[in-house]
This record gives C-alpha cells, structure tokens and sequence, in this order.
C-alpha cells in the first residue's frame, strides 16, 4: 500500500509540474478531426515469432510485412511512416505502454527508428478502437508493449552481417531474482546503403553505387519490474537511442549532401493492481527528442527538441460478468523548441475516457464510449462512440458494428512555425462507421484457419495540407474533405504437428480514399483517390519449422500509387519476396542458430516513392546464440 | 472454396497490376508558347508543355524526346538562344541545354549549386543567379563551362541587363546590386523593400523591381531605379504587410506592368501609385504565373490548381476577356513565347 501511495504521489507531482505550466502554456486553437468508420476488428497481433525474423529490423518491416497497413518509406534505413485506412501519416497514433510518442511538432514518428528487437509485443489498432489510447489515430494505432515475465535468466547475442555494408549486433540479458526481472538489450547498427542501382536521371540510364546512405544507429533498453505478488506489479523502463544518417538524394538531384541525427530518451513508471472486481493501472514517462537536420548545400542547421512528460491512471471494475467499467484519464504536457518557432511552445492537455461494456441474452454485447480531450487555454471536444457484437457459439463467429468520432489538433508546424504556420486552423474531425465479422475454422484435427473480414467507411473534414504561397513560403491550410472506405482480410492458417509445424499468414487490404470536394471547376481532383495510398496491398507469410531446421518465406505486394491528385500519373505496383532459411543446434541449455536469407528475391527494380532508388537482391546472415534457452 | 479463393487472390493481382507504359518520342512540328512546369520539389517530375497557336498541345516532350529520362527537379526558369533552350533546373543543381525544335538534350551546364535564373550578358557569357550560394555563375553557353563566380550574399534571384550593368535582385539583403558585366565586379548596392524577386526594364531602360515584403516583415512595392544614377526613382507601395507583390513583368512595348498579388493587377510606367482594382480577378483559381503575348499583348495565367495534379494555362485578350484555355504538367510556373 506504501507503494501504492508512491505511485500516486509520483503521479500528482507530475500533474502538479503540468499545472504549474499552465500559465505559460500558449494558446491554440483547436483542430478538431471528424472520423467515420466501421470498426468490425479491433486489432491484428504481430506473431512474436515473426519479430524474430532477421528480415524485419525495425517496427517499419512488421507492420508493412505483417498487417494490412501501407508503409510509406524512403528507402533503407530512412523515414518510414504508417498509412491506416487511407488517412494520412500524421494520423497514426503510435503507442509505447499506453503512452503516445507521435511527435508535437510535426505529428509524426518514424518507424525505422523502432528496432523490432526492442519489441516484445505488437499490434495495430484500427479507426475508432484507438480513441482508448488517445485522440488524433484517425487511422487507428499501432501499439508496442512489454512482457513483465520471463522462463528463465537467459543472454541472447545476435550478430547480423548482410549486403551494403550492413553489421548489426544485439545482446538481451534476462535476469530474474526472486521477483524482480531485468531485462536488458543493448544493440548497435551500422550499414552503408552502398547499394547499385540505374540512374534513371541521367543520359543511358548508367548503373551507379547509392551515395550518401550510410546508417548507424545504437540503443539500450531496460526494463526492470517487481511483481511483488499476486495483486501488484510495478515497472521502470529506459529506453535511449541514437540514430546518425546520411539522407541520399533522389535520382534528379546529385549534389545534395544531407544528414539527420536522431535523439532519444524514454523513461517510463508504471504500476498495476489488481483487486477483487477491479484494477488499477497508473503509469507516467518523460520523454525527450532532439532532431539535428543539416543541409551543407542549403546551409540549412535545424535542430528541434521536443520534450513530453505523459501521465494515465486507468481503471477497469467489473460488478459481473456482463458489466465492464473502464475509465482512463490523461494528463499530457508538451515542450518544443526549434528556431522556427517564436520562442518555445508549451501546451497542456487532459483527456478523460470512460466505456461501458454491457453483456446481453443470446450472444450481443453493447460498448458505449467517450473520451473528452480538453486542450488547457483551448478548446475542448467530446468524442463519442458506440459498438454493437454478437458472438455466436454455435457457428463460432463474431460480428461487430461500429460508430465514432475523432479528432486531430493541428500540430505546432501546423500551427506556429514561421513562416506559413497558421494559428488558425481548424481541428481536422472524422466520423468512422465500421462493420466486421471473425470466424475460426477448424479444417482437420490440429489445422485451425482464423480469418476476419472488415468493412469501414469514414470521413475527414478540414483536412490539414501545407500548400505554396505568392508570398513566396508554403503555409498549412484546412483545404480538403476526404473520404474513405475499404475492406480488410486476414486469415492465419496454424498447424501444430509434431514433425512439421506450420503457419501461414495472409492480410489484404483496399483502400478507397478520395479527396471530396474540388477548389474550382478546372480542378480534376474530386472524386480522385489520395497520392502515395494504395487501393490494394497484401501480404502473405509462411513458416515452416522440422526439427532443428526452419524456413520462411514473405511476399508483400502494393499496388500502384497515384503521385498526382488528378491520378493521371502513378508508381507501378511491386511486389518483393523475401525467404530465409535456418538451422539450430542445441548444446546442453544452449542453442545456437545460423540463418541465411534473401531479401528481394527476384532482384525487383521499383520504386516506393518517386525516383527514389531502391535496394534490388540482397543477402543477410544471421548468427544467434541463445545461452540457458529452457 | 479453393477455386473461389484462388478467383479472388488473381482479381486483386490483375486490378492493382498498373504499369507505366514506355514514353514514346514525339514529333515537335511549330509551336508558340513553352510552358515549364516546376513538379514538386524532391519528386523530380518536372516536365515542359509545347502549345501551337492551333491548339495542339504536347506534354513531357523532354522526357518522352530523351528516352525517358526526367528533366529533373524544378524546373525554374529558361532562356532561348542560338536555337537553343537553356532551362534551369533548380533542385537538380543544372541548366538542361535543348536542341529548340527536337527538344533533344544537347548537353548541360552542370557545377552550380542550387541555380535560379540565367541572364545573358554579351557574347556567350550569362549570369546565373542562385538560391543557397553566396555567389553567381558565370558561364559560357557555347562550351557550357562555368567560367568563374562573382561573390554575391544569399539568395539571388532574377535579374535584367541594362547597358552592360546586370542588375540583381538580392533577396535575403532586400537590395538590388549592381555588377559591371565587363569586369564581372559590384558596382552599388540599392536598398528596396523587403525580399525583391522580379525585375524587368521599360522602354527608358528604366529598372522595375518587386518587392513581395516577405512574411510580415514589410510593404510589399514596386520600385523604380534610374539605371544610370541607380538611385531609387519611385517607391509604389501597397500598405499592408499581408499582401504580397510577385512575378512583376513588362510588355512588349516596355511601357506597362504587370504583377500578382492573389490576382493579376496591371499599370503605366507613368503611374504614381499602384492600381487599386485588378485587371484579371482570379475568381478563386490559383494564379501561379503568367506571360504577355510578345505580338498581340494578351495574357496567358497558369493556374497550379493544388500544386499536385496537371496545371491550366487561361488565355485572356488585351482588355482582360478569357477566350480559352489548355492542359499543362505539374505546377505550371515559367511561361516562354517562342522567339
């Protein structure tokens, strides 16, 4: 209990640091996002096996290899941001233990930058079903959370040697003492990118080696937690990063030299306890950023920092089975500087979310749901929604029907930076309608097929774009409604034999997002789907594991991607496979495995953003040794 | 339920399968008018728009002429001479050099930094003015060599030749410099307002700059500067630190001028103040740029609409009467009437 009073004297203390803020918060005016969409699933887990896959790096590979969601990426190494349900990269929540790390100033994060090593658990969240978490994932989330337990003490040393000058190194440490559990990663990355590709831009198209694209990046990620007994558990976890990379050019630009240097800290508290018909959950992190962004051709030097501290408590009581409470409150405060802003911004917000989860005769179960985000000195929004399922025990399917609203607040580039940033925008709001059904099928003895169909349909207003000026400087503008529809499929095939063990993942999504409305009548946009959003893309992923031997093989298709608004013009489709092939040995509680696999199998030439090279065939090998593996 | 499955996996295959056809060269017969179309920035898909006087109009003709290649990465301004179409290409550090009825590339000027406009100044020597170098090209345009830079500070942007003085307009200084083209030195620095984009000369071989005042940071004007005293013979400013001044061009006749600000406003030499109603109202398009017709004196405006999809050249007669319109690229933002 002593502990306890810890806790949430840590908690009002940070409160009362935001608090105090609060007079010298700068007021904004609100954006407020109107989504619509059916939510029919609420989420698709990573399979933590597949984390484990040398060809996925960073979160950037799972998600695009392993969920139906559009990753939009730059190329190896570089920015990589998430595209859910056809809504834009700033409209992805992205959540660490609960706690949002998009970034205040510019909405985004980088995917790249979240090595799948560091991940225990993952998941994305779709439309509405992200309002648990926070406001502003119009799309929907994309969730990283840790496992509190461990087997047993263990050392993982992995060594990573691959093509282009690629050389990553990564050591876990579990430790587990009486109940306390450390766990410890520690990795570092080096690549040079160095990769050969036609130079499209030039005269005959001659082959050239990619300049400027050398990468190196290290981290360290503790997480220490005392499950102290049945009914409480506590956790403190630090994660702090480094990334320093060269950006290379597209293919009509040669003599731009650029570089990015990402910082980051992250440290996190938090507590659970659990109590006959109830549990309580409070957690506070302290985040800091720091992006150093030079240009030696430019001149240009821009460094931006961004500091956050993020608290929640959240609660959950059940009076029976078919009665489920959840509240959970937010208490975010937010700091940035960057020379483009007129001094640094500060900003507060409280944000409340309550649901209740009523359980009916034959099978329905209604959800009603609120969060109420307040930004102090603003504006404050109420954001609703409401969900209707339906199991049915005799043909073993799940049906639910969806309805909500979000809300994006512009952010501070939107809002502060000079010039074009425009104090005036409005909230971008969405209004999202979902519908979906999940069925498992049991195809022979120890065969189960799991598959989930989504339908959604939704809407932004005051979408937020950055257009040019004749003042001669870009400036943020609410200039579009858009509007959004699309079907998801995954279905997961998993055979447990005793020689042969099977899994087979398979997720497709279409996607119809269209701008709304037109400036004028010479305007070909209407109608029109968005730039860089694919109508179709899937995945497919196969494991097969005999003995000590493992195969696995991934083919991630995308479909062609309009680069104009009027969609005459367009980015062919590619589709890239990639396999890899394994063998361990086990040497008493030891196991060492060596890999071999092949990225972009049939040396496929594309590009995922305009006159952007890209990598064609290339190698990774993979030496694992795992010490006391139970 | 196998077949219904594999039906379904090869649908999705054959509808998202969209290729990017080959360009196939075309034939550049007579045209009027060359339109560059910028593209976005980092996208490299700048293009060049040929239109006829007959209407016929012919996109990406440097790409499909070249075998496909990109013309490059902002395509910002061009000059013609000698048959030739030297078009800078801003982001992508280099003057693309045209065969001016093949629209075959016969070379390209390449060393510069982040170049912007070019200004023949006698002879095969032109300036090239830049956005980022603290200096200006000099080059040849026969050998297509970079000859030496003249030190300059910031971003320089267009420029004019009056009796073998090059006048600049030095953006980041809010002055106008003046360099002898013989000798390539500075000769005087003229204060303007705030950040001067677009210059021109009259029929007195007097010099017009724009000032668009930046954002907030001062009236936006339109100078006059006698080109032999160089002193500042008149200053029309518009009161009002949210507007703007830009893209300010002359007649054939050098005795009107032209300018944007939202709209496309129009006055004498003679005026003393800058007019107050427009003399083409934009009507909620997005005037991006325009040209005066060399013979007839109308009007071409290209509109970039949203900056992301095909752009509109509108075609307007002397008294400011639309009378047509045609397709362009992207981001049509240099308008050139073939000499």
């Amino acid at each position: 209990m002593k502990s306890l009073a810890c806790i949430l004297a840590l908690f009002c203390c940070i409160q009362a640091y935001t608090q105090q803020e609060l007079s010298d918060t700068i007021k904004i005016k609100a954006v407020s996002i109107k989504s619509e969409k059916v939510v029919v699933s609420n989420s698709t887990e990573i399979d933590s096996a597949i984390m484990l896959e040398p060809t996925n790096q960073s979160l950037a590979d799972l998600v695009s290899k392993q969920s139906p969601v559009f990753v939009k990426t730059y190329g190896i190494g570089s920015l990589a941001t998430v595209s859910l349900r056809g809504s834009g990269s700033t409209h992805t929540n992205i959540m660490w233990e609960g706690i949002q790390l998009n970034s205040s100033m510019n909405g985004l994060v980088d995917l790249s930058l979240f090595p799948s090593f560091f991940l225990e658990e993952a998941n994305v969240v779709y439309g509405t079903s992200s309002l648990e978490g926070a406001t502003g994932g119009i799309g929907g989330a994309v969730q990283m959370n840790s496992n509190s337990n461990i087997p047993e003490n263990s050392i993982l040393l992995n060594q990573q040697l691959g093509s282009f000058g690629f050389y990553n190194i990564q050591a876990a440490l579990n430790y587990k003492y009486k109940k306390l559990i450390s766990k410890t990663k520690v990795f570092r990355k080096t690549a040079n990118n160095n990769f050969i590709y036609n130079d499209i831009g030039q005269e005959e198209f001659p082959e050239r080696e990619l300049e400027n694209a050398k990468l190196n990046q290290y981290g360290i990620k503790q997480d220490i937690y005392w499950n102290r007994n049945e009914r409480s558990r506590y956790g403190v976890q630090f994660w702090y990063q480094k990334s320093d990379r060269s950006l290379p050019s597209i293919f009509t630009v040669n003599n731009v030299v650029e570089n990015q240097l990402d910082e980051s800290l992250r440290v996190l508290i938090n507590s659970k306890f659990y109590f006959k018909n109830s549990s309580l959950k409070l957690a506070s992190a302290v985040l800091k950023e720091q992006v150093d962004y030079n240009n030696e051709v430019a001149g240009i030097n821009s460094i931006s920092k961004g500091f956050d501290s993020k608290s929640y408590i959240e609660y959950e009581r059940k009076w029976n089975p078919d009665l489920v409470l959840k509240a959970k409150s937010n208490l975010d405060f937010s700091r940035a500087e960057q020379a483009a802003f007129d001094g640094d911004l500060k900003q507060s917000r409280v944000s409340n979310f309550v649901s209740l989860n009523k359980k009916f005769n034959k099978g329905f179960s209604l959800e009603a749901l609120t969060r109420n985000e307040n930004i102090i000195g603003e504006e404050s929004f109420i954001l609703p929604a409401v969900q209707l399922s339906h199991k049915s025990k005799k043909y073993k399917i799940t049906s639910i029907a969806k309805w909500g609203k979000n809300l994006k607040y512009p952010t501070w580039n939107d809002s502060y930076w000079i010039p074009g940033g425009n104090p005036n925008l409005m909230a971008e709001q969405s209004s999202t309608v979902e519908v979906g059904v999940q069925k498992v099928f049991k195809l022979y003895k120890r065969i189960e097929l799991e598959t989930e169909l989504n339908l959604c349909k939704s809407e932004i207003e005051n979408y937020i774009l950055w257009r040019p000026t004749n003042l001669g400087f870009w400036q943020a503008l609410n200039l579009k409604n858009v509007e959004s529809e699309g079907v998801e499929f995954n279905a997961k095939l998993k055979s447990v034999d005793s020689k042969l063990k099977k899994l087979i993942s398979f997720n497709y999504s279409y996607v119809s997002s269209v701008n709304g409305n037109s400036e004028h009548e010479f305007d070909q946009s209407e109608g029109k789907q968005l730039i860089y959003i694919p109508e179709h893309q899937y995945n497919v992923y196969l494991k097969l594991d005999y003995k000590r031997y493992s195969f696995s093989y991934n083919n991630q298709f995308v479909g062609a991607r309009y680069t104009t608004t009027d969609n005459t013009e367009f980015l062919s489709y590619y589709s890239l496979h990639d396999i890899t092939f394994s063998k361990s040995w086990k040497l008493k509680k030891n196991r060492i495995e060596l890999g071999f696999s092949i990225m972009n199998l049939l040396d496929v030439e594309y590009q995922a953003i305009q006159w952007r090279p890209m990598p064609g065939r290339n190698y990774l090998l993979n030496l694992r040794y795992k010490i006391n593996e139970k | 339920m196998k077949s219904k499955f594999l039906f379904i996996i090869t649908s999705i295959i054959l509808f998202s399968c969209k290729e990017i056809d080959n360009p196939v060269p075309q034939v550049v017969e007579s045209y009027d008018v060359i339109v560059l179309n910028e593209g976005n920035f980092r996208s490299g898909n700048a293009s060049v728009s040929l239109y006829s006087n007959t209407g016929k109009v012919l996109d990406k003709v440097f790409q499909s002429n070249n075998n496909g290649r990109p013309l490059g990465d902002i395509a910002q301004s061009m000059i013609e001479k000698n048959g030739k179409a030297y078009i800078v290409i801003n982001n992508s550090n280099k003057i693309e050099v045209l065969d001016i009825k093949t629209f075959q590339s016969v070379g390209s000027i390449t060393g510069l930094n982040s170049p912007r406009y070019i200004l023949p100044v006698g002879g095969d020597k032109a300036y090239v003015s830049d956005l980022y170098q603290d200096e200006i090209h000099v080059v040849d345009l026969e050998s297509l060599a970079v000859l030496k830079t003249i030190e300059t500070k910031g971003w320089t942007e267009e420029m004019v030749l009056v009796n073998d003085k090059a006048f600049v307009c030095q953006v980041d200084s809010d002055q106008v410099w003046v360099f002898d083209v013989n000798e390539d030195t500075l000769m005087q620095k003229i204060n303007t307002n705030v950040s001067p984009l677009s210059i021109c000369k009259d029929i007195n071989n007097q010099v017009w700059v724009s000032c668009s005042g930046g954002f907030n940071l001062g009236f936006p004007a339109v100078i006059q500067i006698n080109s032999n005293s160089l002193q500042v013979e008149k200053k029309l400013e518009i009161k009002d630190e949210n507007k703007s001044i830009s893209n300010l061009k002359i007649n054939s006749d050098q005795d009107e001028l032209y300018y944007l600000s939202e709209e496309l406003y129009k006055f004498s030499i003679s005026d003393t103040s800058l007019p107050s109603a427009p003399f083409i109202s934009s009507q909620n398009r997005n005037f991006y740029d325009f040209g005066i017709e060399p013979v007839n004196g109308g009007v071409y405006i290209a509109d970039a609409i949203d900056y992301q999809q095909s752009g509109v050249i509108y075609q307007y007669n002397t008294i400011g009467q639309e009378i047509g319109n045609f397709r362009v690229g992207l981001i049509p933002g240099y308008i050139h009437f073939k000499e």
